[in-house]
């Protein structure tokens, strides 16, 4: 037997392990499609002409604090609090926690709120860096704001999580726009379903839209590449892949950028933990495996309405960083619940949706590599059938076009925020592009991330933004308006 | 058939209904936007007829002609606009105009529906314009819980005693929407929902921690006696229900009872009695809260070192006389209390 006989047999060998991997995968997809086409229909018709307005005079509504850590965001903190001050929900409480902020945004807040200090006795019911000062606002009597020393993103949320009040607890990234009516959709599961300790919303990329006040103004898809893939990645994340396992019961993912949870099954659970890059996606796996554990329901729910927007990297370097950073929090958080997998214990969460995330979301990136060198190994050593090659590709590549394009669909006929032609057309076409390159590009940076997460290494990388284009209007007479 | 056939099949059929898919799209997307105009258009036309009949003008010959053609959807759409505005009078001349057009009888007839959606629109519709009792019992009788939910709905708008009666075994429903929504009607109609749940309570009928809970909504003298009983000999939520209720009324009756409740088994009533106080500002109560400085519940510590902050001056006495004494508890909460009271005076509290 010669070395290259050897070499052809591992290489058929591998590429029909990949086509295994392949067809069962994407027989998943179809499954998630199908059961978030299902899931939609059920949900339009649920809130088909019931008035939200309700909600908002209503005193029997679980009161919901926002938890804003912030972080040396002087220049942008008083438009980012105004606009949640300004978000429709009766019984409201805005929680900023100051994380040892090296600029000016306790400063910048006590000007602007007309702050001042609270003799406030917080429970330590989660440990903590120490506080240093509570303040309330004179302004606004629903706006606190805690100055602790510096900890990080997740020791703030914990001391957000001490010093709330309310029932619920909302935990937003400051750089959020968030729509005036979200708390009114994101309450919903809340009060639809008992054992709901957590739910979710669709957040949706604001590249390329026109922003006011800390609001959509114009929804408009991007025009740049990265930023019009983005866009169809997150459609397809939120709108097929979240709402298809909302209807199977397996939720595991609730964005860091907008999260609404019952505090008290928080607290009990510990709040968040400090050392890992996925502390969003940690809390809920533990939040579910409490649940399971203490014999309680855990349920994670998510609504699909459209409730916050997000502004997305334009630059591969940042890009790279944050796909990076993902897939080290993924692989921490599943290792971490490692005894999760495959254990009868947990029932569905143990026996599907764990692995489902293992061995699709965290290993996807090595199949799809180990695909594309065995591919390009065999084109050079002559041991791949072209013509076949070539249709399995297009085989591939149409499926999971008509995957997105589905999700386009599911838009169009539900929310349907593209409002114009143009927009539509401009989605289909990053749609088709999204495959060529930019995808193989995801797969070299998770492994990248899969590479650093066995190095142990978790520091979060700098984000950079360039800004929502904040839409012109003419000032009031005597008065300015406040753009974001 | 080789497999290469069999892919090239499968791949030629991709491409056609991903072409299929795109034209669908963009034929659906431009047949939206022309019946979104439509409806915008019919939906303006119908809020200016709704709006001079809510006015007071009389349902003329062009507005049945205009208001018929319009659909189910439509008028109950545009009413459900102007409606959620208005109230009494102005209401009531909507919803007789939407019998006359005949929309109650149309979403009286979609309640036999075996659809729940449909059913669920038609209680919609009936909550816009007002549903009589049979309606509403039917509503009420329903098996989908939002369907149910939409007759609370209704009866906080009609706010009739017997109507809101009914809600009060929905306050139990196992789904929790119905539960919700029967809570936030009775809110919303103290004056007719406060003489029945004191009915419910005094008769021990229905979940009396559910009945007090809402009861503390709507402070009134009627629950007193019931809060008095059941703050001494019911389980433990029952008893912080009863407590929220006798903090809203006040009074020395009240403070005297929750003075003592001070002392429960309970630790959260306990931490409820002591918040209740603080909240009532009773400095008659700062040597009880003092003593439950030493709790061994952390929780009532916290609440009770909080309510004694409240207090004003007997209460910093009382902060001051637990921080100097010898057991490490309380003098541990009193300082951290005292401290923190001091900061923000320093640092500029008015």
């Amino acid at each position: 037997v010669s070395i290259g006989h050897l070499v052809d047999v591992v290489l058929v060998q591998a590429e029909w392990a990949v086509l295994a991997y392949f067809v069962l995968v994407n027989s998943f997809y179809a499954v998630l499609l199908v059961s978030a086409g299902l899931e939609l229909r059920d949900y339009l018709r649920r809130i088909r002409g019931a008035p939200r307005w309700r909600l908002l005079g209503s005193a029997a509504a679980p009161g919901i604090s926002i938890l804003a850590p912030a972080y040396d965001e002087a220049a942008t903190i008083e438009a980012s609090i105004r606009s949640l001050l300004s978000i429709y929900y009766p019984s409201l409480e805005v929680v900023v926690i100051n994380d040892g902020s090296r600029d000016e945004t306790v400063e910048v807040l006590r000007r602007c709120f007309d702050l001042v200090p609270v003799a406030s006795l917080v429970e330590s019911t989660i440990a903590t860096r120490p506080i240093r000062q509570v303040y309330r606002s004179r302004a606004h009597s629903n706006l606190l704001v805690v100055d602790k020393e510096n900890g990080g993103k997740a020791d703030a949320l914990n001391v957000g999580l001490n010093v709330a009040t309310k029932e619920l607890v909302c935990a937003i990234d400051a750089d959020t726009l968030i729509e005036a009516d979200a708390l009114q959709r994101m309450v919903q599961p809340f009060l639809e379903q008992d054992g709901v300790v957590a739910a979710g919303g669709t957040v949706r990329v604001v590249n390329g839209s026109t922003a006011l006040g800390g609001r959509i103004r114009e929804l408009r898809a991007p025009t740049h590449f990265l930023p019009g893939v983005q866009v169809i990645e997150y459609l397809r994340a939120y709108l097929f892949g979240r709402l298809g396992w909302n209807r199977l019961g397996g939720n595991l993912i609730i964005s860091g950028a907008f999260g609404l949870f019952r505090r008290d099954a928080v607290a009990a659970a510990g709040g968040y933990v400090h050392d890992t890059v996925g502390e969003d996606i940690e809390l809920v796996v533990r939040l579910r495996r409490r649940g399971v554990e203490n014999g309680t329901a855990s349920r994670v729910a998510f609504v699909p309405d459209p409730v916050a927007w997000t502004e997305v990297p334009e630059s591969i370097r940042v890009l790279s960083r944050q796909r990076d950073r993902w897939h080290r929090g993924l692989a921490d958080v599943m290792w971490r619940h490692r005894s999760l997998v495959f254990n009868p214990k947990y029932g569905a969460l143990g026996l599907v949706v764990i692995p489902y995330f293992v061995f699709v979301e965290l290993i996807a990136p090595i199949v799809e590599a180990l695909g594309i060198v065995a591919s390009i190994a065999g084109f050079f050593l002559g041991a791949i059938n072209y013509h076949f090659a070539l249709l399995f590709f297009l085989l591939a590549y149409g499926y999971g076009l008509i995957l997105t394009f589905c999700t386009l669909v599911l838009e169009e006929v539900s929310f349907h925020r593209y409002g114009r032609l143009r927009d539509q057309l401009t989605l289909v076409g990053w749609a088709v592009l999204e495959n060529l390159g930019y995808r193989q590009c995801t797969v070299v940076w998770r492994l990248h991330g899969l590479v650093k997460y066995l190095r142990g290494r978790k520091d979060w990388g700098a984000m950079e933004r360039r800004g929502v284009q904040v839409a012109q209007v003419p000032p009031p007479p005597g008065g300015s308006v406040a753009g974001d | 058939v080789t497999a290469t056939q069999f892919v090239a099949a499968v791949v030629r059929t991709e491409v056609i209904a991903a072409l299929l898919i795109v034209l669908g799209l963009v034929q659906f997307g431009i047949a939206r936007r022309a019946r979104l105009r439509k409806r915008t258009r019919t939906r303006n036309d119908l809020a200016a007829r709704f709006t001079r009949i809510a006015a007071g003008d009389a349902l003329s010959a062009a507005d049945r002609v205009a208001l018929a053609s319009a659909g189910t959807r439509n008028l109950t759409a545009s009413l459900a606009q102007i409606a959620r505005s208005v109230d009494g009078a102005t209401r009531q001349r909507l919803s007789e105009a939407a019998r006359e057009l005949g929309v109650a009888e149309a979403a009286s007839r979609e309640l036999d529906s075996s659809r729940w959606w449909i059913r669920l629109g038609a209680a919609r519709c009936l909550s816009t314009i007002g549903a009589d009792s049979e309606q509403l019992r039917r509503l009420i009788a329903d098996p989908e819980p939002f369907v149910r939910a939409e007759a609370a709905v209704c009866v906080a708008f009609a706010s009739s005693r017997d109507d809101a009666a009914l809600l009060l075994p929905m306050l139990t429903d196992p789904a929790p929407v119905c539960r919700f929504a029967a809570r936030d009607a009775l809110m919303r109609i103290p004056g007719v929902a406060a003489p029945i749940i004191a009915d419910a309570l005094a008769r021990n009928e229905g979940d009396i921690a559910v009945l007090l809970t809402v009861a503390a909504t709507m402070p009134s003298h009627q629950f007193q006696a019931a809060a008095l009983q059941h703050s001494s000999d019911a389980p433990g939520d029952t008893r912080c229900a009863a407590v929220a209720v006798l903090r809203g009324i006040g009074g020395p009756a009240c403070i005297a009872r929750l003075r003592a409740m001070l002392l429960d088994d309970d630790a959260s009533v306990r931490c409820a009695a002591a918040d209740a106080l603080g909240t009532l500002a009773d400095w008659r109560s700062a040597f009880a809260l003092r003593r439950l400085l030493g709790d061994a519940s952390s929780d009532v510590r916290l609440q009770a070192a909080r309510a004694l902050q409240r207090l004003g001056a007997p209460g910093v006495l009382m902060l001051r006389d637990a921080a100097a004494a010898a057991e490490a508890l309380p003098a541990a909460i009193a300082q951290q209390a005292l401290d923190i009271m001091m900061l923000a005076s320093a640092n500029g509290t008015p």
